[in-house]
C-alpha cells in the first residue's frame, strides 16, 4: 500500500509537533523515521493510525484519502515501544484479539495465530500471561499480533529501545527480514541512527516537527541536505569548523586563521552555483580525518583526548580554539598534549550556508525533497 | 526533632485510642443494651432475649414479611444499587477521563458540584419525578423483582440512590481510567476494537481492584441508606422494603418505643456488614487509583 | 461522525439520571421557590404559573430573626468538623494505621468505618446514651464516680460538642479510607528511598507521604464540604436544632423544618425551597471557589487519542 502524506500538521495547543510534513513512501517500502526525542515521530505514526486526527493536510493509503477513517478501517499493525500488550489476556489472546474482532472462524483463528506465533518463535508460549514473558518474548508477542491480521501497513514505534543491545541487534535483522519476506508497506519510528541506517531502504529525518530531508541512507551519509542531517547522522558525529570561502585563479580555497585547503574543482563550482556566501561551515567526518607525517599535513593539532573504540580510536585535537575528532586505525600513537599534523579528505569536505544552514553542494534538487 | 521518634509511637497509639474509645464504649452499650431489660451506664438491669424476638416471630401480627425477607430485600437493594453505580460510573468516568468532547471539563466539574445540591432539597420535585415515572407502563410498575423505577419500588429508591452516589463513583473511577496506559489503549483501537469494546474488554479488567473498590464502597453505603428509601416508600408495605425502615417499626410516636429492640434490630442490621467489611478491607484499601497529573 | 457521538453514549447514562434527579428537580425546587405552595393549597395553587410568583419567600428568609444564627450555626458546623474530623483526624487516623502493625491499623480502621455503617437511627441513639443523664448516661456513669461533671443531660449542656463528634465520627472514615489506600499506593521504593537516606518516620511523611496525599486532601475537602453544607439528618435525630430555640439549628435543616415537618401547622413547600435554593447556591459558589482554588483545571489531563 502507496503513502503519500501532504502538508500534514498537527498542534497540541500552540505546540506544533508535526509542521507541514510531506512524505510519499512507496508500496512495500521500508522508511525509517529518525530524529532527536520530541521532533513529533510517534505523533507522525498516530496519525497515520488515526489515533490522532491531523491538524490540517491529507493522508492517503493509496489513492484514498483516509484523514477520517477509524483506526479500525485502516488495516494497520502497529508496534508500540511499551509493547502494549493486554495484560489480563495470555499470548494467545492477545496475538488472536485482532482476529476475534474481526469475526474470524474459530478454527481459522487457530490456524493464524499459531502460524505467526511459530514465525516469531514464540509458539510455545501461547498460554503464558505477558508477566511472565521476558522483555524480548513480549516484544515478539507484539509483533505478532500487529502481523497476525495481515496489515497493509506496519508501524514500528521504536520497537527495540527497551531491548539490551545483544537482543536489539537480533531483532533488527528478524524484523527487516520479516518485512522483506512480506513485503509490507513499513514505517519504522527510531532515535537510533544505526538502527535506521541498517534497517530503512529510506529515512527521512526529522526535527522540530519539520522535514530536513528524505532519501536513502547513502545519500543521507554522502550527502547531507543540512547542518542538522550531517550532524545527526553518522556516528561519531561530523566535525564543524567555520572558514572563509575563496576562489582564486588556481582553483577554490578554505581558510581559516590556522589551516587552508584547497578543495576539488567541481565541488567549489558547485558551491559557487548555489551562491555560496563568503563565510560557510565546513564538514568533515571523522573518519576523513587522518593523522600523517609533518609534510604532507594540511596543519597541526594537540592531543586532547583519546577515546579507544576497538577496532579504532577515536581522538580529540585542539588547535586554536578549535577542536576536531579523527578516527584513527588503532592502536593511536600519540601522547595527550603533543602536537601532531592532521589531514583531511577534501574529497569528503561538505560546505554549508551558514545562516540557511543549508548544504551549498547540493546539485538542482536532486537528492531532496 | 531528636526526640521525636521516641515519642512519636506511644502519642500515636494514644492519638488513636481515645477517640477510639467513645466508638468502642458506645457500641458496647449497644451491645448490652440489645440484650437487657434496662441499662445504667454500661451496667445491664436485667438480662433477656426478647429483644431479639424478631429473629424467630413477627412482633407485627403473622401478616407481616419476616426479618429475613426484608434482609434479602436489603440484599437485593444493595447489589443492585452496587451494580447500577459502578457500571455507569465507569461508563462516565471513562468518557471524562479518556475521550475528547467539547465541555468536558466543564462536565467533570459539574459532577463534583451536583454534589453540592442538598438530597433535602431535591426530595419533594423527585417525589414528582418518580410519581411521573411511575405512570410510564411498564418501566414505572411492570418490572418484575423490583417492582418498577418509579415511587414506592425497590428499582425507584435504587435509582435515586445511585444518581446521589454518582458524582463520588465518577471520580474515583476517573482517577483508575487515568492510571492506565494510553499505548494499550491505542492498540487495542488499531487491533480493530470500538470505544466500547476497548473499554469493556481491554480497560475494565485491568482497573479491577477499583471496581472492587467503588463496589464495596456503595454496598456499604446502600445497605445504611435511610432518609431516600424513608421519603420514598410508603405504607406497611414500604416499612418492610428494607432493614433500615423495618427499624421504623419500632419507633413510633403513638406508642413507647422499644429502645432495646431497636438496638437488636440496629445490630441485626450492623454485623453482616461488619463480616462484610473485615473481608473486603484490602480491596476497599485500593479505592484510590490516583488521578494525578501523568499516566503514559 | 460515529467517533463524535461515542463519548455521549458513554454519558448517557449519566446524563439520563442527572437530568431526572438532579436537574428537573432543582428547576422546580426554583420555582417552587418563588411560590407560597403549602399541604394546605397543594392542588390548587397553579405553582407553575408566573402569575403566583414573588419574591416573598426570600424576603422572609433574609428579614428572618434568626437568619444570622443560623448562619453561623451552619459555618461554625462546617468549619469545625471538616477541619477537626473530616480531615484532619481522617489524615491522623490515615497515617498512624499505616504506620503501625498492618493487623492493628485494620483494627482501628474496621472500629472507625463503624458509624459509618451503623443504621443512623441506632447510631444516635447510641451517642444519646453516651450523652444521657447520671445515672443511665454512659459518660456521666463513668466521670460521675470520678466526681467531674454535673450529671445532666449532656446534650442540653453542650449540644454542639456532640453535634461535630457524632458527625465527625462519621464523616472521618471517609478521608481515613482515600488517604490510607493513597498512602498505601505510594510505590514501596519511594519510601525505601527514603528509608536508605537515613530519613526519619517523621521525615518521610513529611517529605514523601504528605505530597503525594496532596491530590486526595484536595478531593476530601471539597466533597466533605458539600456533603457537610447539605447534611441534616444526624442534627435532626440529635437535637433537632434544639435543645434552645434555633440553637443548634444549621440551614439545611431549616430547609427540611420549612419544608417537610409540621412545624408551625402545615409544610409550606413554596418557603423550603427557598431555604434549599439559597443553601444550593452557596454549595455552588464554595465549589467553584475549591475549583478555583486547587486549580482542578490543571488536574485535569487532555486525552491523548482523538475522536475521528
Ligand atoms: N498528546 C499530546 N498532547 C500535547 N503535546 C503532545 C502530545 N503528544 C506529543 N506532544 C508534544 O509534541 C511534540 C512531539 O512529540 P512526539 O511524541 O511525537 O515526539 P517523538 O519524536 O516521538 O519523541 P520521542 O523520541 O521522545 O518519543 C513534543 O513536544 C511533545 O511534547
Ligand atoms: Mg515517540
Amino acid at each position: 500500500m502507496k503513502i503519500t502524506i501532504k502538508a500534514l500538521c498537527k498542534l497540541f495547543g500552540k505546540v506544533k509537533a508535526v509542521d507541514n510534513l510531506a512524505l510519499e513512501i512507496r508500496d512495500g517500502e521500508f522508511v525509517a523515521l529518525l530524529g532527536p526525542s520530541g521532533c513529533g515521530k510517534t505523533t507522525t505514526l498516530l496519525m497515520l493510525a488515526g489515533i490522532y486526527k491531523p491538524s490540517s493536510g491529507s493522508i492517503r493509503f493509496g489513492e484514498k484519502v483516509i484523514n477520517h477513517l477509524t483506526p479500525k478501517e485502516r488495516n494497520i499493525g502497529m508496534v508500540f515501544q511499551s509493547y502494549a500488550l493486554y495484560p489480563h489476556m495470555t499470548t494467545f489472546d492477545n496475538i488472536s484479539y485482532p482476529l476475534k474482532l474481526k469475526k474470524v472462524h474459530k478454527k481459522e483463528m487457530m490456524k493464524r495465530v499459531q502460524a505467526t506465533a511459530d514465525m516469531m518463535g514464540i509458539g510455545e508460549l501461547l498460554d503464558r500471561k505477558p508477566a511472565e514473558l521476558s522483555g524480548g518474548q513480549q516484544q515478539r508477542v507484539a509483533v505478532a499480533r500487529a502481523l497476525v491480521k495481515e496489515p497493509a501497513i506496519l508501524l514500528f514505534d521504536e520497537p527495540l529501545s527497551n531491548l539490551d543491545a545483544k537482543l536489539r541487534l537480533r531483532m533488527r535483522g528478524e524484523i527487516k527480514r520479516l518485512q522483506e519476506s512480506l513485503g509490507v508497506t513499513s514505517v519504522y519510528v527510531t532515535h537510533d541512527q544505526v538502527e535506521a541506517m541498517t534497517m530503512a531502504s529510506r529515512i527521512a529525518v526529522m526535527n522540530f516537527g519539520v522535514l530536513q530531508t528524505y532519501g536513502s541512507p547513502n545519500q543521507l551519509y554522502d550527502h547531507p541536505d543540512t547542518v542538522f542531517v550531517a550532524g545527526f547522522i553518522g556516528a561519531p558525529p561530523m566535525n564543524f569548523l567555520e572558514m572563509r570561502f575563496e576562489e582564486r585563479d588556481d582553483g577554490f580555497y578554505l581558510g581559516s586563521q590556522a589551516l587552508e585547503i584547497r578543495i576539488p574543482d567541481e565541488r567549489g563550482a558547485q558551491a559557487k552555483q548555489n551562491d555560496v556566501p563568503q563565510r560557510v561551515i565546513m564538514g568533515s567526518r571523522p573518519e576523513d580525518v587522518s593523522v600523517v607525517a609533518e609534510r604532507d599535513g594540511d596543519f597541526k593539532a594537540e592531543v586532547y583526548l583519546i577515546e579507544p573504540l576497538g577496532r579504532e580510536d577515536l581522538v580529540t585535537f585542539r588547535f586554536d580554539s578549535e577542536e576536531i575528532r579523527a578516527l584513527t586505525p588503532a592502536p593511536f600513537h600519540g601522547q595527550i598534549g603533543e602536537t601532531m599534523s592532521l589531514k583531511l579528505d577534501k574529497e569528503k569536505v561538505h560546505l554549508f550556508n551558514p545562516e540557511t544552514k543549508v548544504s551549498v553542494l547540493r546539485s538542482g534538487n536532486g537528492g531532496s525533497s | 526533632m531528636i526526640v521525636r521518634p521516641k515519642v512519636k509511637p506511644v502519642l500515636a497509639y494514644l492519638a488513636l485510642v481515645v477517640p477510639s474509645s467513645l466508638v468502642l464504649l458506645g457500641f458496647l452499650w449497644l451491645l448490652i443494651t440489645s440484650f437487657s431489660t434496662r441499662t445504667e451506664g454500661l451496667k445491664s438491669l436485667g438480662w433477656t432475649l426478647h429483644n431479639w424476638r424478631f429473629l424467630w416471630e413477627s412482633p407485627f401480627g403473622p401478616g407481616y414479611p419476616s426479618i429475613w425477607q426484608i434482609t434479602l430485600n436489603t440484599l437485593l437493594m444493595s447489589l443492585i444499587m452496587t451494580v447500577i453505580v459502578v457500571v455507569v460510573s465507569s461508563m462516565t468516568g471513562y468518557a471524562l477521563a479518556r475521550m475528547k468532547f467539547p465541555g468536558r471539563k466543564s462536565f467533570l466539574s459539574l459532577t463534583l458540584i451536583l454534589h453540592a445540591f442538598p438530597s433535602v432539597t431535591l426530595l419533594i420535585p423527585i417525589y414528582f419525578v418518580l410519581l411521573w415515572i411511575t405512570k410510564i407502563p411498564l418501566i414505572g410498575r411492570g418490572v418484575p423483582l423490583l417492582g418498577g423505577f418509579g415511587y414506592n419500588t425497590v428499582g425507584g429508591v435504587a435509582l435515586v440512590m445511585v444518581a446521589f452516589q454518582l458524582p463520588f463513583g465518577i471520580w474515583i473511577m476517573k482517577g483508575f481510567f487515568d492510571n492506565i496506559s494510553w499505548d494499550m489503549e491505542r492498540s487495542a483501537l488499531i487491533d480493530g476494537a470500538s470505544r466500547f469494546k476497548v473499554w469493556w474488554q481491554i480497560i475494565m479488567p485491568n482497573i479491577r481492584p477499583g471496581v472492587a473498590a467503588l463496589s464495596v464502597f456503595s454496598f456499604l453505603t446502600a445497605w445504611n441508606a435511610y432518609l431516600i428509601p424513608l421519603t420514598f416508600t410508603a405504607g406497611r408495605a414500604g416499612k418492610s422494603v428494607v432493614l433500615s425502615l423495618y427499624l421504623q417499626n419500632f419507633i413510633s410516636e403513638s406508642v413507647m418505643t422499644e429502645w432495646n429492640a431497636v438496638a437488636a434490630v440496629g445490630l441485626f442490621q450492623l454485623i453482616p456488614v461488619v463480616v462484610f467489611f473485615l473481608f473486603t478491607q484490602e480491596a476497599l484499601l485500593n479505592i484510590y487509583g490516583g488521578g494525578r497529573k501523568g499516566g503514559a | 461522525m460515529r467517533g463524535q457521538l461515542a463519548p455521549y453514549v458513554f454519558l448517557s447514562p449519566t446524563l439520563v439520571l442527572v437530568t431526572l434527579f438532579f436537574f428537573i428537580p432543582l428547576v422546580m425546587v426554583f420555582i417552587l421557590s418563588f411560590t407560597n405552595l403549602d399541604m394546605t393549597n397543594f392542588g390548587i395553587l397553579e405553582w407553575w404559573s408566573p402569575a403566583n410568583w414573588s419574591l416573598d419567600n426570600y424576603i422572609k428568609i433574609f428579614t428572618n430573626r434568626f437568619f444570622s444564627k443560623i448562619l453561623g450555626n451552619t459555618i461554625m458546623y462546617v468549619v469545625l468538623t471538616l477541619t477537626v474530623f473530616n480531615v484532619g483526624l481522617a489524615l491522623v487516623i490515615a497515617l498512624i494505621t499505616t504506620h503501625i502493625n498492618r493487623r492493628a491499623g485494620f483494627a482501628f480502621r474496621v472500629l472507625w468505618f463503624l458509624p459509618r455503617i451503623t443504621p443512623v437511627v441506632v447510631y444516635i441513639m447510641m451517642w444519646k446514651a453516651l450523652a444521657g443523664p447520671a445515672p443511665m448516661g454512659i459518660i456521666n456513669s463513668i466521670l460521675g464516680p470520678l466526681g467531674i461533671g454535673s450529671g445532666k443531660y449532656l446534650l442540653n449542656t453542650n449540644p454542639w460538642v456532640f453535634i461535630i463528634l457524632a458527625n465527625g465520627f462519621i464523616g472521618a472514615s471517609f478521608g481515613m479510607i482515600l488517604f490510607s489506600s493513597a498512602i498505601e499506593a505510594i510505590p514501596k521504593d519511594y519510601l525505601m528511598a527514603s528509608k536508605v537516606d537515613g530519613a526519619t518516620t517523621w521525615q518521610t511523611i513529611r517529605y514523601v507521604e504528605l505530597p503525594a496525599l496532596k491530590w486526595p486532601l484536595l478531593f476530601v475537602t471539597t466533597y466533605q464540604t458539600l456533603s457537610l453544607l447539605t447534611s441534616f439528618q444526624q442534627i435532626m435525630l440529635l437535637t433537632d436544632g434544639g435543645p434552645g430555640l434555633y440553637q443548634t439549628e444549621v440551614w439545611a435543616l431549616t430547609a427540611y423544618h420549612r419544608a417537610l415537618t409540621s412545624y408551625f401547622g402545615n409544610t409550606q413547600w413554596g418557603y423550603g425551597a427557598a431555604w434549599s435554593v439559597v443553601l444550593v447556591i452557596i454549595g455552588i459558589v464554595m465549589a467553584v471557589i475549591y475549583l478555583r482554588v486547587f486549580k482542578f483545571g490543571e488536574l485535569v489531563e487532555e486525552p491523548k487519542i482523538d475522536q475521528l
